[in-house]
């Protein structure tokens, strides 16, 4: 379990400004990591009342992609930085009406399986405090896209 | 009347399916920004947004979204394409199956589950 101190999120991923949610990297491992993110104010899908629950999945495939261009360096080979696409929602339950804005969050994704680019990951999204989201979701890490036919794996 | 105002979802003149709804993406959508640099496509939970739209014209408007099940993501959508979503009862309680339709393919499909609210709990 590698357990740097504040890696910085933006070397590991493609999006940029408002895009990228995922700040920091707390800890990873083999088949897990855990990270910090933001949902600003002024994200296009936030409201008065915060941001809809569902965003929290997005911060999950920003996490999965990070730990996807983790495990590549560390394995000694490519460390280029691909968006892990989700692709697929196995299931998801949205335990708050909404995710705070400006306010740190704590993503945590495990791979649960994985039929290369495509990967599943169970994820939860939390405050510390307050449990937002718990999902089980599916990644493309590849560097085409996933075009035409529905490549998302089944349930493992 | 999109819920989500500042995503660029440019509501079009109603399609022929009663249950379905229009949208053009506004290639000025903050959506695009940055989800990436010369490879816009539109983000994953954005189809959800685009879904939730659609819902407002039926009687889970307003409603809070308690879960997602088997949302599959098979074709990208860039600024500027223009979406059909269709919507329709699923067979769980509380639920709508929604599909986004984008030049003439499947672009996503997934089921909705919303919570109850004081009506449906007398």
């Amino acid at each position: 379990m590698i357990e740097p101190s504040a890696i910085d999120a933006s070397n590991l991923l493609p999006h940029r400004r408002g895009a990228r949610l995922l700040t920091e990297i707390l800890r990873s491992g083999p088949e897990l990591i855990e990270a910090a993110g933001v949902v600003p104010a002024t994200h296009p899908l936030a409201g008065a009342a915060g941001a809809p629950c569902f965003i929290g999945l997005e911060l999950g495939a920003q996490a999965a992609a990070a730990l996807e261009v983790l495990l590549r360096i560390e394995s000694g080979g490519d460390g280029s930085v691909r968006p892990g696409r989700l692709v697929r929602v196995r299931e998801a339950e949205f335990l708050e009406p909404a995710l705070p804005v400006d306010t740190r969050l704590t993503v945590t994704a495990r791979l649960e399986g994985a039929a290369p680019p495509l990967s599943i990951y169970r994820i939860v999204v939390e405050d510390g405090r307050i449990e937002y989201l718990r999902a089980a979701i599916g990644t493309w890490g590849g560097t085409g896209p996933p075009s035409g036919a529905d490549h998302s794996p089944g349930p493992p | 009347m999109s819920p989500f105002p500042e995503a660029g979802f440019l509501p079009l003149p109603a399609a022929e399916h009663p249950d379905s709804s229009r949208f053009r993406l506004s290639e000025r959508s903050p959506l695009f920004d940055g989800h990436f640099d010369g490879d816009p496509i539109l983000p994953g939970i954005a189809h959800m947004a685009l879904a939730l739209s659609a819902c407002e014209a039926t009687a889970y408007r307003g409603r809070a979204l308690r879960a997602l099940r088997d949302l599959r993501l098979t074709r990208r959508i860039g600024p500027g394409d223009e979406v059909e979503v269709v919507v329709s009862e699923g067979e769980e309680p509380l639920s709508i199956l929604f599909e986004i339709r984008c030049g003439g393919e499947s672009a996503s499909r997934g089921l909705l589950i919303f919570g109850a609210d004081e009506a449906d709990r007398r």
